[in-house]
């Protein structure tokens, strides 16, 4: 009796100690939505855009017009798309001043060229950005239906692992 | 290049790449204590251990160091310590051949020219890259680096240095500032490994932060100028 009493509280106590540690370091809470433009472009309508929107997986990428990674990245990127379902949010920014570095024109004219047909957007604030940490491109973060960060990566990634790395946040595949 | 130079060199980008991340990791919090005279911005958080890192490259309240390197955007030679009494200074090292994932270091002179001229405080900074590849990065190569990302020389407070000679741009770049470099023969698309140094400097030829380690977020360097320029 004596003994299963020491064994039940320190189990008890280690109960205690393990919830505490999760607690302590809790899994990271989903990110708010930023509002971005859109730039009216080929899959993109223009308008706004609650970026990543809560309550289906996220895939951004972030890139910029003179990367010529992410230029190689857009084909597998489109083949990524054509392979995931509607209810996964796939959409590309870019954090190139606007009016300054680069027009809404250059990017569209850009977006042609690389055949995106997709959302396309603008982080003028710089809040989508700073919120998702990307400091170089390409970068891509993709984020569960709660808005937390599953994977995020540099470089350029095969169509597959976009693909698996969406589904493994909850997106479906088309 | 001696081998004794080789075993520098390599010590040098060691300390500038492994000093930088170990005390980003440390983030001490700074006392606050003994600021230096002639800053605006506050202490960097982990100011005392940045102090006590004995870094290679000049950090918060030291003077920036002075090259005068040939200016590729005005045909200009321009001095490091010409904007005394007139403008701030955001100064980075580039090298136009990365074509691999690159920490956007000049993407943030970008950012900030572009602040800048929103706020009407043009003519208050100078948005400067130094190569450090001189012997790729021609004039022109480096004029087209700059445009294709969005630095607009109109506005004329943009400028991209090239030291005339490799050894040149050792002394200027890794000598003078700190920023270390060495060539990464393995590396596809990233000829270089270097520390990827960013310098804020004020007016009076203070700096104010110096960004190495982890890279910044441009919205982190956008926010830390127009503090210091008071917009």
């Amino acid at each position: 009796m004596r003994r299963r009493d020491v064994i039940g509280g320190l189990a008890g106590l280690a109960t205690v100690g393990v919830a505490g540690y999760v607690l302590g370091t809790a899994p990271a809470a989903g990110v708010e939505p930023v509002e971005l433009e859109t730039v009216e472009a080929p899959g993109s309508p223009g308008g706004r855009a609650q970026i990543p929107q809560r309550g289906r997986p996220t895939l951004v990428e972030f890139f910029a017009t003179w990367c010529h990674v992410c230029a190689d990245s857009m084909p597998e990127l489109r083949a990524a798309h054509d392979r995931l379902g509607a209810d996964v949010q796939f959409v590309s920014v870019t954090n190139e001043p606007l009016g300054h570095a680069v027009t809404r024109a250059e990017i569209r004219e850009w977006w042609r060229a690389h055949e995106g047909n997709w959302p396309v957007a603008v982080d003028v604030d710089l809040a989508l950005t700073e919120t998702l940490d990307a400091t170089g491109v390409p970068t891509v973060v993709v984020l569960d239906a709660d808005n937390v960060v599953t994977w995020t990566a540099t470089g350029r990634h095969p169509a597959a692992e976009l693909v698996d790395r969406v589904v493994a946040a909850g997106g479906d595949r088309a | 290049m001696t081998p004794t130079d080789a075993t520098t060199n390599r010590r040098t980008v060691l300390k500038g790449l492994g000093a930088a991340a170990t005390v980003g990791l440390a983030g001490c919090l700074s006392s606050g204590e003994d600021r230096p005279d002639d800053v605006v911005l506050a202490p960097p958080e982990n100011y005392d251990a940045l102090r006590d890192a004995d870094l290679p490259y000049p950090i918060y309240g030291e003077l920036v160091p002075e090259a005068a390197v040939p200016d590729v955007v005005s045909g200009q030679e321009i001095s490091t310590r010409q904007f005394v009494d007139e403008r701030a200074l955001l100064l980075t090292f580039v090298y136009t051949r990365c074509e691999g994932i690159c920490l956007s270091l000049g993407s943030n002179l970008v950012h900030a020219q572009a602040a800048a001229a929103e706020a009407g405080v043009s003519e208050e900074v100078a948005l400067v890259a130094i190569s450090f590849d001189p012997a790729h990065d021609t004039p022109e190569r480096l004029r087209t680096w700059g445009r294709e990302r969005g630095l607009d020389y109109d506005i004329g407070n943009a400028h991209i240095l090239r030291p005339e000679s490799p050894e040149r741009a050792r002394t200027v770049v890794e000598e003078r500032f700190g920023e270390a470099y060495e060539r990464n023969d393995q590396g596809e698309g990233m000829p270089f490994l270097h520390t990827g140094l960013i310098l804020l400097v004020n007016e009076g030829d203070v700096v104010e932060r110096a960004y190495a380690g982890e890279p910044p977020q441009p919205a982190t360097v956008v926010d830390d100028l127009e503090t210091l320029l008071g917009v």
